[in-house]
């Protein structure tokens, strides 16, 4: 073999060892990152589930299950735009297997900067318990402000049963029990829009819900597993 | 049809991929001093971003993600658009030498391109399928190439006319000129869902 | 000794490798809008740079000229997804934050430029000297930019209040334009002292 043809051989050769010896060395810390990797979006999602579910003086969650391997689906069939049809319940049950609450996450549609993922937390009852905005594409600083407790907090403690309408004050300034965050109406309209699809979802389908969510009593309830 | 249209609009005004996503920030100060060399840039990367995204995405789908060599993505990736770069190099050599020399440096360095890996890994995170994915690429490149343009056309003025002082003189000016266009093209955002 | 010392400190001031070289300008602009996402990057990103130093530094008299690109960027791209796969695993929010960038950081000329311009024609130790100090600077810029930023864009700093409530921050400053403008700023900055020493000196 020639120089031209030594000198490209041992260019190849090179080559490839690095390139073998590098995905080999990923391979293996692959290995031992994978099972963290597949539970940290797992973790990530309850971590907001946990943050809307019904929880103790001291802030400790009062749930005794594992919400999201008891979660379910529903749809709504009325034909909208505003909200992803497709609701995700996640209950909360106490160590007796009773439901103290559901985490329903919900997409609407009509954000200012696409869809905006929430996680509303609400008692049986359909009591706003609290909101968390899990993903949102919303103006930085003026679209975002939907998501600190001055707007947020309004939610709180409504529920169709007491009479709550969950409007605006700019869409109805004579039948109205919310305000919108300043300068950030079309965020807030979004928002509200889809609490209010959600508990009037849930009004219409309580039996349904509740007995989906108490779940068959075949169901695992791990008392320890509250992180 | 109308939908790959807003996907193109969207990349090229209300995501621009320098102004807005900072990718191919390094070539975009290095090239943009004359508008010639721009467009010859852009057209060059134009050509490597719309390849990286069919092999890219032909690559990922299927052989990576079927033989779960998922974690492999950067390495495959970052040596395909080498070899494309490569390719892109002999080709203007043979067809456009003039450019070639004017692109000096510049035309390797498009494999360090941000944009160039960037637009290939977006287009999986964003789970695009195979034309959707090239149209992207392509409509990005388009956004490079306007942006880089624009900016070459905005230099070559301020070159002529500004008593520029020494300290901005540069990088600085340069970057701050960028804000402004950033900040122009912000009014975009909205226009494409 | 001394040697060694000059390789570990050149890179914070002297050879800072964004506000002088202007290397590493996208991840720069994108992801300084809050420190620790700074601090993240940098760190990131030094781990990188040491790492692909150290083994370039180690293989150079193996690498042939004619393919030593193709074959930094393998062992660069591989330091890039062992970083990607550990903070997936261990930092989610911080791996969320970062996002394209953490991939992005094997096209950082920061690091390819290091390996050629340095690793491949110096001892293991000041490779390794050398990829500390640089990634050092790097992360000090990093931590400045994205202070500047928070500060005046969001009013905080790690995530803490600065101001009081009646502070009104200015939201520009954490989308682009207001990343473009602060890298010009910093830059004519450093430029202006780098002038005032030079003069002082001579």
């Amino acid at each position: 073999m020639n120089e031209t043809g030594k000198n490209s051989l041992r260019n190849i050769i090179v080559l490839t060892a690095i390139t073998v010896v590098a995905a080999f060395a990923l391979a293996i810390t692959y290995r031992v990152t994978e099972e963290k990797i597949n539970d940290s979006a797992r973790l990530e999602a309850l971590k907001s589930v946990k943050a809307v579910l019904p929880k103790d003086a001291k802030g400790n969650p009062l749930y005794a299950n594992d919400p999201d391997k008891l979660a379910f689906e529903m749809k709504i069939t009325e034909d909208q735009k505003q909200v992803d049809p497709i609701l995700v319940f996640y209950p909360g049950l106490s160590d007796k297997g009773e439901v103290i609450g559901f985490a329903v996450k919900v997409t609407s549609k009509i954000g200012y900067g696409g869809d905006i993922q929430m996680m509303i937390g609400m008692t049986p009852k359909g009591e706003i318990l609290d909101i968390q905005i899990l993903s949102m594409n919303e103006t930085p600083g003026l679209g975002t402000k939907v998501s600190e407790p001055s707007f947020k907090d309004q939610f709180t403690g409504k529920s169709l049963e007491t009479g709550a309408k969950f409007v605006l004050k700019k869409d109805d300034s004579s039948n109205y029990d919310l305000d919108a965050a300043s300068g950030a109406t079309i965020s807030s309209r979004a928002i509200t829009y889809a609490v209010h699809r959600v508990v009037t979802f849930y009004e219409a389908h309580k039996s349904e819900i509740m007995t989906k969510g108490s779940g068959n009593t075949t169901n695992p309830v791990n008392p320890a597993l509250n992180r | 049809m109308g939908e790959l249209l807003l996907l193109i609009l969207g990349a090229v005004l209300v995501n621009n991929f320098v102004l807005s996503r900072f990718l191919g920030i390094c070539p975009f100060l290095g090239v943009s001093k004359k508008i010639e060399t721009a467009t010859g840039m852009g057209i060059a990367v134009i050509f490597v971003m719309t390849l990286t995204s069919m092999i890219c995405w032909i690559l990922q789908y299927y052989v990576l993600e079927p033989l779960n060599l998922g974690f492999l993505q950067t390495i495959v990736f970052i040596l395909v658009i080498a070899a494309l770069v490569q390719l892109v190099e002999m080709i203007i050599q043979k067809i456009a030498p003039p450019l070639y020399q004017a692109l000096g440096i510049y035309l390797p360095l498009i494999t360090t391109n941000c944009a160039v890996l960037g637009v290939a890994i977006l287009n999986v995170t964003k789970g695009f399928g195979f034309v959707y994915a090239v149209v992207f690429g392509f409509g990005s490149a388009c956004g490079f190439t306007l942006a880089i343009v624009m900016f070459a056309g905005i230099r070559e003025r301020m070159a002529l006319g500004g008593r520029i002082p020494k300290v901005v003189d540069g990088v600085p000016i340069a970057l701050i000129t960028t804000a402004i266009l950033s900040l122009a093209f912000l009014g975009f955002s909205g226009l494409v869902k | 000794m001394k040697k060694y010392w000059h390789e570990l400190t050149k890179g914070i001031l002297r050879e800072n490798p964004l506000f002088i070289i202007v290397l590493g300008t996208c991840p720069s602009l994108a992801i300084t809008t809050k420190v620790e996402n700074g601090i993240g990057m940098g760190l990131a990103a030094t781990f990188v740079l040491v790492c692909s130093n150290v083994f370039i530094s180690l293989l150079r008299k193996i690498i042939p000229k004619q393919v030593r690109i193709p074959a930094f960027i393998v062992v660069i791209a591989a330091f890039v997804t062992i970083a990607d796969l550990v903070l997936h695993a261990y930092a989610y929010p911080l791996w969320q934050a970062l996002g394209l960038f953490i991939p992005l950081i094997v096209v950082n000329c920061i690091i390819l430029g290091r390996a050629e311009a340095f690793a491949q024609s110096n001892n293991v130790f000041a490779s390794f000297m050398d990829g500390v100090g640089m990634g050092l600077g790097f992360t000090l810029a990093l931590i400045l930019m994205s202070a500047i930023r928070e500060i005046l864009g969001n009013g905080t700093f790690l995530g803490m209040k600065v101001f009081g409530e009646g502070f009104d921050p200015a939201v520009m400053m954490v989308l682009p334009p207001g990343g473009f403008l602060t890298l010009g700023f910093l830059i004519a900055v450093v430029n202006a002292i780098n002038k005032r020493m030079k003069e002082r000196n001579t």
